[in-house]
């Protein structure tokens, strides 16, 4: 027999947090969505919506602004109440570091040349997730790495140059 | 050290950067070179190029290899050019667009006349002006005419606002003083099938994409912007014949080198160019595409430019085509 | 000479060894560009240029036709086993090809792409050799408002593109339009959003923005939550598995002739080509499948469908280059060039004036198909063993295949910082619940969309009333009214038209 309480209104405490999470997950995705509209609104301000009795480069974009805020305030009221289940809880911390990888690979790209940037990648990818021993990621990474080259520089005749190593 | 020796050191030195780069020059070209087209594979520009380094190949002596790096509507190939080393090995092959055109409405980090250099300018791409078959004017003078009449509006397709096509028919409207609706297309191939569906009354646009509709029966020529007719329509006169004089002259494809290469190198350079022109066999080839491929010196072309880009700095202000 | 006659002279010529060699040759580039993310037909032909200038006309079209659908061929098998799409044209594929893959039907899938896009490449063929004249006259009736309205009606499936609500979809799509109008603009000449970059003054990639959204941020679901569906194993030699079963091909046969009929209809319309094609297969097989919510989690007839349609859709694009002369896209220019300087001149009358170059590219198209056929069944077993991969090595490689991909499109580093900020993003959207696929779809149309609005106002002089003065585009506005209100009211009356997510309890 369960004790019923006032707060007890048929979930679950539990359950009853996953629905304020969802419903504040949609709600900051509309008020992000919100934002959007605002920021590009302001970043394309100067731009005339008329031009000389023709449509002018702003028009588009301030219908666009206009429409998006309209969805986002409908997604504001529409907000669901449970979420999808089974997706366990996200690392933000390991995403944060894979774009991170990504952009440094960006960055490097001009000093260090494809393959040893792809061998950065893989490597820093492999010690995030599920590493093994440094020793076998590495040889795995750099036999990857070396592939990629082949394949992709020498046969396909993709063309990295400008590149410091290795194309 | 003795005085004597540091006077032999320095002479030694300034021997080694003398001869350095007279050797440069000397055994230029000594390994292949780069001609950077400033578009995606495929474009009349891309086309020029390629057929134009079959004679360099011959009168250079090496592999010329093409490079598209296209963005930026043609400006990062020109950047990547003007960045590149000035050994006479990356040479850029330009459209006039990112010359004369793109300066004016863009903000783009390099001066075309003072960050590369002119090597030599190469032949007349000439634009052609289309309408559709039974539209009842047959050239410039009956088209002028037709569209003075109360109620008559002459819609235009261009292949871009801002675009050469563009500009020259605005030079045109303006030299004919006569009112244009312009009605801007992502490629002139759109301009064309928009005229043959008759959303649009005519469009101006590169020789190749009016080949088709003309040789079929679709579609005329009015006019030619530029000094040559055209071989697969030698009737058409140009605009300057049917008395319109404007600043549209021909258009060109032109070589570039970055800042700094040696006089040397560019004069190897412009020799071969000058004898590709001369090439009967490219002669035929480029023919076949209506291009002609005229020799220009830097010094000619280069006056030219200015004078284009001139009036068309002109025309982009009171067009409206800002910067930014 | 008449079709018959037409199709038996082809064949012949096409059957030709050299021809056959150049046919294969083609489509067997295409394959590997279109396997590698991020190249695309027009980079596949770019490398191959200089190679067809000294051949005859007839092979060099072949073999170019070849690259050209080879690649659509091609574009799946990433999107399939890794949710990267290759090109916009594959991205729809990724919604329920990677579902099927993670369920153990990744062979199943690269199957019915394959078979699909053969069938439908076919059909595409045919439609070539007897509409295209037809469908080119019709072609040309279209301007700017037709393509405006048209455009709208694509847009409007965005809302059936994913199982969330259609306000997110929708808003999706506005986004994508948003990251469209970035660049300058063709219509006016402004450079807008480029904050003086000069990379962007041709816009934003799309192949960049596509890999980031679909690919990295799908790796990174993988490698950064707790909970990992485990990607189920494909059985290694067991060709009776590896391949569909009964019910997915009994469910994909009718799809696969949808797509090739939409496919090559709407790729024949001057600008759109294979993407369009495939969002619009889908969308319709949804609306008209007994059980649209498997749509999503794995459907076959959402892999069979669209990428039937995408082919068709290649194809179809031909139609302008054939008919009209003009083309539309950087495949279709080179192509034109190659058939100028021999003196081939694309028009309707293309069938009569050069009969012997005509039927000899068609056969050799469908040749070319059955080739393809051949080649790519045995692969899918190859490509679906792929998956064997343990995933803490296949993440990282499918990064590195991201990279290399997006570089490969435009050798451009910037598109490297464009990759990883819509990965970012991506990952947001993906725990927010906000479908990609429809800000996909707003970028792809975003161009033509507004390119066509802008161009109706300029012809109209600023009067909206353009769209419903012109029969062809008065119809589809009507069209999208009742898209729009049907919905609306059955919602008002209770019925629920959207799916939306299960409700658990």
């Amino acid at each position: 027999m369960r004790i019923v309480t006032e707060e007890d209104d048929g979930y679950s405490r539990d359950m009853k947090r996953e629905k304020w999470k969802t419903v504040s997950i949609d709600r900051i995705s509309s008020l992000v969505l919100l934002l959007v509209a605002f920021v590009y609104t302001l970043a394309g301000w100067r731009l005339p919506i008329w031009v000389k009795d023709l449509p002018g480069p702003a028009l588009t974009p301030r219908i666009l602004a206009v429409a998006l805020t309209v969805l986002a305030i409908i997604i504001w009221f529409q907000a669901q109440p449970f979420p999808k289940s089974g997706q366990g809880r996200a690392l933000w911390g390991r995403s944060v570091i894979i774009l991170g990888f990504l952009f440094a690979y960006y960055l490097m790209l001009p000093l260090l040349g494809y393959t040893l940037c792809n061998f950065g990648l893989m490597l820093g990818v492999r010690r995030t997730f599920e590493p093994g021993s440094w020793r076998w990621d590495a040889i795995g990474s750099a036999i990857i790495a070396t592939a990629a080259y082949f394949i992709f520089v020498r046969m396909f005749g993709l063309s990295f140059t400008e590149f410091f190593l290795w194309e | 050290m003795s005085i004597t020796l540091k006077l032999l050191l320095t002479i030694f030195l300034l021997w080694t950067v003398f001869v350095g780069s007279v050797l440069a020059a000397d055994t230029y070209p000594s390994k292949n070179i780069t001609l950077v087209v400033q578009w995606a594979g495929g474009g009349s520009t891309d086309l020029a190029a390629r057929e134009s380094t079959v004679p360099l190949q011959k009168y250079l002596g090496r592999a010329v290899v093409i490079k598209n790096v296209a963005g930026g509507s043609g400006a990062l190939g020109t950047v990547e050019v003007m960045r590149a080393k000035p050994d006479g090995y990356t040479v850029l092959f330009s459209s006039p667009g990112p010359i004369i055109v793109l300066p004016h409405v863009a903000e783009v980090p390099y001066d075309p006349f003072k960050d590369i250099v002119n090597v030599a300018g190469l032949g007349a791409a000439p634009i052609v002006i289309l309408a559709k078959k039974d539209a009842p004017y047959n050239n410039l003078k009956e088209m002028d005419a037709y569209f003075r009449q109360p109620g008559k509006e002459l819609r235009y397709g261009s292949a871009g606002a801002g675009t050469v096509n563009h500009l020259w028919m605005v030079m045109l409207s303006r030299a004919m003083k006569l009112r244009m609706t312009h009605v801007p297309f992502p490629h002139s191939g759109e301009g064309v099938t928009n005229v043959l569906g008759g959303h649009v009354d005519v469009t101006s646009t590169e020789p190749i994409t009016a080949i088709a509709p003309v040789k079929e029966g679709r579609a005329k020529l009015l006019a030619v912007f530029g000094s040559d007719h055209i071989p697969y329509a030698p009737n058409v006169q140009t605009v300057k014949e049917q008395g319109y004089t404007t600043a549209a002259q021909d258009l060109w494809h032109a070589f570039y080198v970055p800042k700094g290469t040696s006089q040397a190198i560019i004069d190897k350079l412009t020799e071969a160019i000058k004898k590709a022109s001369e090439d009967p066999e490219f002669k035929t080839i480029a023919a076949k595409t209506d291009r002609s491929v005229k020799f220009m010196s830097a010094k000619d072309f280069t006056a030219l430019t200015k004078a284009q880009s001139a009036v068309i700095a002109d025309i982009a202000k009171a067009e409206g085509l800002g910067k930014k | 000479m008449d079709p018959v006659q037409g199709i038996l002279f082809g064949l012949g010529r096409a059957m030709e060894p050299q021809t056959l060699l150049f046919c294969f040759l083609g489509v067997l580039w295409g394959t590997l560009i279109g396997v590698l993310p991020g190249i695309g037909p027009t980079g596949g032909l770019t490398i191959l240029l200089p190679l067809t200038s000294g051949m005859d006309l007839t092979q060099a079209m072949v073999m170019m036709a070849g690259i050209y659908y080879g690649t659509m061929y091609g574009g799946s098998t990433t999107s399939i086993l890794a949710a990267v799409p290759g090109e916009t044209a594959s991205v729809i594929t990724v919604l329920d090809g990677h579902q099927m893959a993670m369920k153990g039907r990744a062979g199943a899938a690269l199957a019915l792409a394959a078979i699909g896009s053969f069938v439908a490449g076919t059909m595409a063929v045919f439609g070539l050799a007897f509409l295209a004249p037809a469908l080119a006259s019709l072609a040309l009736d279209f301007g700017p408002p037709e393509y405006f309205t048209l455009a709208l009606l694509g847009l409007s499936t965005a809302a059936l593109l994913s199982n969330v609500s259609l306000a997110k979809g929708l808003s999706m799509a506005v986004i994508g339009l948003m990251v469209g109008t970035v660049g300058m603009s063709v219509i006016t000449g402004y450079q807008r959003y480029t904050f003086g970059r000069i990379e962007l003054i041709s816009g934003v990639e799309i192949i960049a923005v596509l890999m980031g959204l679909f690919g990295v941020a799908e790796v990174i679901e993988t490698v950064a939550m707790t909970f990992r569906p485990e990607l189920r194993r494909e059985p290694l030699f067991d060709l009776r598995r590896i391949f569909p079963n009964r019910e997915e091909t009994g469910r994909s046969i009718g799809p696969m002739l949808r797509g090739g009929v939409i496919g090559f209809f709407v790729g024949a319309l001057p600008g759109s080509g294979g993407a369009l094609s495939s969002y619009v297969s889908y969308a319709l097989e949804k609306k008209i499948s007994k059980h649209p919510e498997q749509f999503g989690t794995g459907a076959p007839e959402g892999v069979a469908g669209p990428e039937a349609a995408n082919n068709a859709g290649a194809t179809g694009a031909l139609v302008p280059l054939l008919t009209l002369g003009v083309p539309y896209s950087v495949v279709t220019a080179i192509m034109l060039s190659a058939m100028v300087v021999h003196g081939v001149f694309p028009s309707p009358l293309l069938m009569q004036r050069s009969p012997e170059f005509f039927w000899t590219v068609v056969s050799s198209m469908y040749i070319g198909n059955v080739m393809l056929l051949v080649l790519n069944l045995p692969l899918v077993g190859v490509w679906a063993a792929l998956l064997r991969v343990p995933q803490r090595w296949l993440v990282g490689l499918i990064l590195v295949f991201c990279v290399t991909g997006v570089y490969a499109a435009n050798f451009s580093r910037f598109d490297l910082l464009v990759v990883t900020i819509a990965g970012g993003i991506g990952v947001l959207m993906k725990r927010a619940q906000l479908p990609a696929a429809p800000l996909a779809l707003g970028m792809i149309l975003g161009p033509i969309l507004e390119n066509a609005l802008m161009q109706s106002l300029i012809l109209s002089h600023g009067s909206p009333l353009i769209f419903v003065k012109r029969p062809i585009a008065a119809v589809f506005v009507g069209l999208l009214g009742v898209a729009l209100l049907v919905p609306l009211l059955q919602r008002l009356f209770g019925r629920r038209v959207v799916p939306t997510t299960e409700e658990e309890m």
